[in-house]
């Protein structure tokens, strides 16, 4: 198992990004969600001998991060709503392209929808899966995939409405 | 670009993949060494086939056992026969002794 470590280091360093934005939107939580990603990395080293492809990979971090950021956000249900760390954070921290106000509206919209509808906005959006392999990565229904997406996105647009609106004019 | 694509828009644009926090891949990496692997898929593979190497040996000692049974069971029953072809030779013999006597005796009164 040592030999194969400089491998899995270049594996968590192509894939930490996704892993860590997953955990982190899931739960709105620095910290928590850098537990998380670590938590999922060690779980693949253990399970590494089955990672059959590039795409099986990817997809088993997909599901894995979901599943153990909604168990930790299950057993930290405070920071449901978004932590005064995660606005702290969100004001600090811009993406590369300076554009806070927008991430940090999308992600503060994202931490109000239930835990479910939230992973599946994730995968949707983030990691721009289409519905047919959101439903295989959570391992859940086409159609709850779907009744999942609509309705986040009528809770999204109803509550961000005008928000949204400043950043069509703007964009 | 109606409503309902601003929002998928937007989401897209604010959705973009987030920095890891600095030394991440360092602190992961020094956690290896604890992490105690789980038996690997190679193991894994030979699951099945030591499974099936334990059946085939129960069956193996099973049948051996009920073929021993078998012979002891064979070995008792032609012993338990030949005592009894021997018991009624003797009993033939003994019958023989006696109507040679009777017929002796009876020969010798009419005589």
């Amino acid at each position: 198992m040592p030999g194969m470590t400089g491998e899995f280091r270049e594996i968590v360093e192509a894939h930490q990004s996704l892993v860590f934005s997953i955990a982190y939107r899931v739960l709105g939580d620095r910290g928590t969600a850098e537990e998380v990603a670590q938590d999922v990395f060690l779980e693949l080293y253990r399970a590494f001998d089955d990672i059959a492809s590039d795409e099986h990979l990817v997809a088993w971090l997909r599901r894995v991060a979901v599943h153990r950021a909604t168990d930790a956000l299950r057993r930290r249900p405070r920071i449901l709503h978004g932590a005064a760390e995660f606005e702290d954070w969100m004001a600090k921290a811009p993406n590369e392209e300076g554009s806070v106000p927008l991430a940090s509206e999308i992600e503060r919209l994202l931490l109000e929808l239930p835990p479910a509808q939230r992973a599946v906005v994730l995968l949707r959006y983030q990691e721009d899966l289409p519905p047919g392999e959101i439903a295989e990565t959570l391992r859940m229904p086409l159609a709850t995939v779907k009744s999942h997406l609509q309705r986040a996105l009528k809770a999204m647009r109803a509550r961000a409405e005008d928000t949204l609106r400043e950043y069509t004019r703007h964009g | 670009m109606d409503e309902h694509e601003d929002l998928e828009h937007w989401l897209r644009e604010g959705l973009r993949p987030r920095q890891t926090p600095a030394g991440f891949s360092a602190r992961l990496m020094a956690r290896l060494p604890e992490t105690s692997p789980v038996p690997s898929s190679q193991t894994k593979r030979w699951v099945p086939a030591i499974r099936w190497a334990t059946a085939v040996l129960l069956l193996g000692v099973a049948g051996g056992s009920y073929w021993q049974h078998q012979q002891q069971e064979r070995v008792a029953g032609e012993r338990a026969r030949a005592q009894l072809f021997l018991a009624l030779r003797m009993s033939a013999a003994t019958l023989n002794d006696v109507q040679h006597k009777v017929l002796r005796s009876t020969t010798g009164d009419s005589e």
